[in-house]
């Protein structure tokens, strides 16, 4: 329930106070509002869904970082190097 | 799926797990918070793979798990009416009452529907306005802005005939009961990132500064749990007890400001009861002044509710990380997912559910269940 459902905004909805987007979420094309983000996501953007709620968009600069971190950890020890701190 | 699929890399999960193996020197008991953590981590079988050094405790992070059993038998209650629709997400339909649970009233012709989107109960009270529509109001603060803002729309649109059956409870208290419990053993805490993702990570170093110990944020997904285990471990050795966030794709500092604002006004905090745990202050919410008509517990007379917890049922301890779901003596006998004693057999978030899906581990060594139950960690009983 707490786990948050991540979906990728295909477009927004007309009507509804500008609050629906419809969202791909594993395959489905699901309605969800997003009346509690800052301002509408752009088509293609991810979202966090809670609820029905898209609550967070999902920061791509975050997670290719964070995935760069990894991947940097996991070549630092083919290289014999100590693994990269935190 | 993006996102998702490159955060279950086997490849980066053993480099992570060498790191983590060559920075462990001591004994360190990590407590991940969040049920969903829970799950990924038995499913993967991530404990299993850590240095015999790092004990992973399962935390109180299940929102069906706490949900205390007079809410329950209220919602019970409210639900057996002839004259309601009930609303609730699908976990909280086979968590047993004092005596039935939501199924039971369904499968006897009582109008209990899941719902997945909080909205879709507040349109079923616009297309029906003669039944009363109560949307069963539970979970951390994850859930409670989508809850929150039904309130608000209901408020706004005027909708009368809808209430919320309101047991929001919120993470940072709880935290701090289990480590302020003399029998804790927590070393280091795996924060929930969702919950972090709408409340932000500003609540978080007073806990770490006063408990002395690292927290790190992180997700749900292999690599984001042995990641933010590396960092802990880190922390650990190096004698530091930070905030740290691992989860930066979902966790921004200051969390999700609109929906913060959405908390802040329909919600106010207020003490709460968690099952199995007790009475924690100021551990959750309840409707402010100004939303208190739409509160399905005024609107209801279920006062009076008498509760009987099952006697062998040993959750709360679960909860507490006091006890391994496979160490109770009714685990997988007289409680399994399909006759669940207590709430945590029976939600996808649930210790012992994900115990019993993934491992039906025997209890180890001599009966532990016959040992006496430990003290809660707060002064009242549940219920």
């Amino acid at each position: 329930m707490c786990l948050g459902i991540p979906g990728r905004v295909m477009a927004m909805l007309p009507g509804y106070g500008d609050q629906l987007a419809l969202v791909e979420v594993e395959g489905a094309a699901r309605k969800v509002n997003i009346g509690l983000l800052d301002e509408a996501p752009a088509a293609g953007q991810w979202v966090l869904i809670h609820m029905g709620f898209a609550v967070e968009t999902t920061d791509a600069a975050g997670a290719e970082q964070a995935m760069s971190g990894l991947e940097l950890m996991g070549r630092s020890r083919d290289d014999g190097a100590p693994g990269a701190g935190p | 799926m993006k996102y998702l699929d490159e955060f279950s890399d086997p490849d980066l999960a053993h480099r992570l797990l060498d790191q983590i193996h060559a920075a462990t020197t001591g004994h360190w008991a990590i407590m991940e918070v969040c049920g969903g953590q829970t799950h990924s981590i038995i499913r993967h079988g991530i404990d299993q793979l850590l240095p015999d050094g790092i004990e992973m405790i399962h935390g109180p992070g299940c929102p069906v798990c706490v949900t205390p059993l007079e809410v329950i038998d209220k919602a019970l209650a409210i639900a057996e009416r002839p004259d309601v629709i009930f609303c609730s997400f699908g976990d909280m339909l086979r968590v047993p009452g004092s005596s039935q649970d939501l199924f039971r009233i369904k499968s006897r012709g009582g109008d209990v529907r899941v719902v997945y989107s909080t909205l879709y109960a507040l349109a079923l009270a616009r297309e029906h306005p003669d039944p009363q529509e109560v949307l069963f109001g539970i979970g951390f603060e994850t859930t409670a802005p989508a809850n929150a803002m039904t309130v608000y729309q209901a408020k706004r649109m005027g909708v009368t005939n809808f209430s919320l059956l309101v047991s929001h409870v919120l993470v940072p208290p709880a935290i701090a009961a289990i480590m302020e419990s003399p029998s804790c053993r927590v070393q280091a805490l795996l924060a929930a990132g969702h919950v972090c993702s709408v409340m932000g990570t500003a609540g978080y170093p007073e806990l770490a500064d006063r408990y002395g110990v690292p927290i790190v944020v992180t997700g749900f997904e292999p690599l984001d749990i042995l990641e933010g285990i590396r960092r802990t471990v880190l922390q650990l050795e190096q004698g530091r007890h930070e905030v740290e966030n691992a989860y930066p794709r979902a966790v921004p500092a200051t969390g999700n400001p609109v929906a913060r604002r959405m908390l802040e006004d329909v919600f106010e905090v207020t003490d709460r009861s968690w099952r199995g745990i007790g009475m924690i202050p100021r551990s959750g919410w309840r409707l402010s002044d100004a939303y208190r008509e739409w509160d399905a517990e005024a609107r209801f007379d279920v006062g009076g509710i008498h509760t009987d917890e099952s006697a062998i049922c040993r959750s709360g301890e679960v909860l507490q990380g006091l006890l391994k779901p496979h160490e109770c003596g009714a685990f997988g006998k007289e409680c399994t997912p399909r006759n669940p004693l207590g709430a945590t057999m029976v939600s996808s978030e649930g210790a012992c559910a994900a115990y019993y899906l993934y491992r039906r581990l025997a209890p180890p060594g001599p009966a532990p269940a016959e040992t006496a139950p430990a003290e809660p960690v707060a002064a009242v009983g549940h219920g």
